[in-house]
């Protein structure tokens, strides 16, 4: 691994929380395509170990697989612990994010107020808020628990993500 | 809730909205989702909601599906103009588009469902007891521990880490935020930040709070001697 990959590793490795592009870059000081090297370096080096690097495209953090381990060493939000309803909005999110409370209802046909507000608990996915033309609006997309929740490495492994998103 | 044949009935109880509950009838009978299977299902629909105890939050959506129903049979039932024709004809179209798109994001659902391996962060794990002897902490221990806390304080530059003196509530705080950060604290370094007997105890009182809270731990360190609090 060359000097900067190492680096990267060890500034993701120091946090339990996810670290953002934007703070890796910055605490480096290094362009985003000296980061997409390192990070495509680290995924390589990392495939043959136990631990995998999750990378949602905004945030990057460093995973151990649960096959490797035991359950009962883990508070990890099982998928038995959602209902129907959040699932259904989880998938509407993961695939049609971002998206807007009322995009989600307009599909459901029912209110998701209570499915959003369960998932953003279990940091499945956030609040995004962003304005155009001087509007404010609010949507959901996944946050990158949601890679861990699936155990997946990035969004393209979700089925058929690639045709749907 | 049954429809006109027995066959056909279907358990309600596992829904999650109007379109949901009207997938759920039209796959009861075994139709396609179409315009025609919309119009077949409007009866059984009203019968249904009758039988549901909804909260008005949830009614007006159940009511907006069924006006569209009502108004797909109506049609369905009564001549009407050309214009009229292709207009109903598109309203009908969007109610299946809709339910077909639930319909398509249900599957997707049930597909994430199944999904059986998990990765876990650093975060995610209850103990990290990899470097401690597993003794369990008695009352001799816990003894231990206060004393720990009520030693000499280290000199400044031996201190892993610093606690600012602060409200006891701000205390608390501080040693969570910590033991996020350091997984585990030395009881000599949180006990400098105490000066008086008083403050001491209060900060060990602290500390059992924490523990009875399932926030932290005491166990053995590295060695089996000293006691450190732990995540």
């Amino acid at each position: 691994m060359n000097e900067i990959t190492k680096k990267v590793q060890a500034l993701i490795f120091l946090s339990a929380e996810p670290v953002s592009r934007n703070n890796i870059q910055k605490s480096l000081n290094i362009q985003n395509d000296q980061l997409d090297l390192a990070l495509s370096e680290l995924k390589k080096h990392t495939a043959s170990t136990g631990i995998e690097l999750l990378d949602d495209g905004k945030n990057l953090q460093l995973a151990a697989c649960s096959s490797l381990l035991a359950q009962k060493d883990t508070d990890v939000v099982g998928v038995s612990t959602l209902s129907s309803s959040a699932l259904e909005v989880l998938a509407i999110i993961a695939y049609r994010q971002p998206i807007s409370r009322q995009d989600i209802e307009e599909i459901r046909g029912i209110t998701a107020a209570q499915s959003l507000r369960g998932l953003i608990e279990k940091e499945l996915i956030v609040e995004k808020r962003h304005k155009k033309a001087g509007i404010n609006y609010l949507e959901y997309v996944t946050d990158i628990s949601f890679l861990r929740f699936m155990g997946i490495k990035d969004l393209s492994e979700l089925l058929d993500y690639k045709e749907l998103a | 809730m049954t429809g006109d044949n027995p066959i056909y009935s279907v358990e309600l109880d596992n829904f999650t909205g109007p379109l949901d509950l009207l997938l759920k009838l039209i796959e009861a009978q075994q139709l396609d989702i179409c315009d025609i299977s919309l119009a077949k299902v409007t009866k059984d629909y009203l019968s249904s909601m009758q039988t549901l105890e909804l909260d008005p939050h949830q009614a007006n959506w159940f009511l907006v599906i069924a006006s569209k129903l009502i108004l797909v049979k109506s049609r369905a039932l009564l001549p009407s103009s050309r214009v009229e024709t292709e207009a109903s004809q598109t309203d009908e179209q969007d109610l299946s588009a809709q339910l077909r798109l639930l319909s398509y994001f249900k599957n997707l659902a049930s597909e994430l469902s199944k999904s059986s391996d998990q990765y876990y962060a650093r975060k995610n794990f209850k103990k990290t007891n990899l470097a401690s002897s597993y003794d369990n902490i008695n009352s001799q221990a816990i003894a231990r521990a206060f004393k720990q806390l009520t030693q000499q304080p280290k000199l400044a530059q031996q201190q892993v880490f610093k606690l600012k003196r602060s409200s006891n509530i701000a205390l608390r705080a501080e040693l969570i935020k910590k033991l996020q950060q350091l997984q585990t604290l030395d009881l000599c370094d949180i006990g400098a930040v105490a000066t008086t007997k008083q403050e001491k105890i209060s900060l060990f009182m602290i500390i059992l709070e924490l523990i009875k809270a399932n926030q932290a731990e005491l166990r053995y360190g590295r060695g089996g001697q000293k006691i450190e609090m732990a995540k």
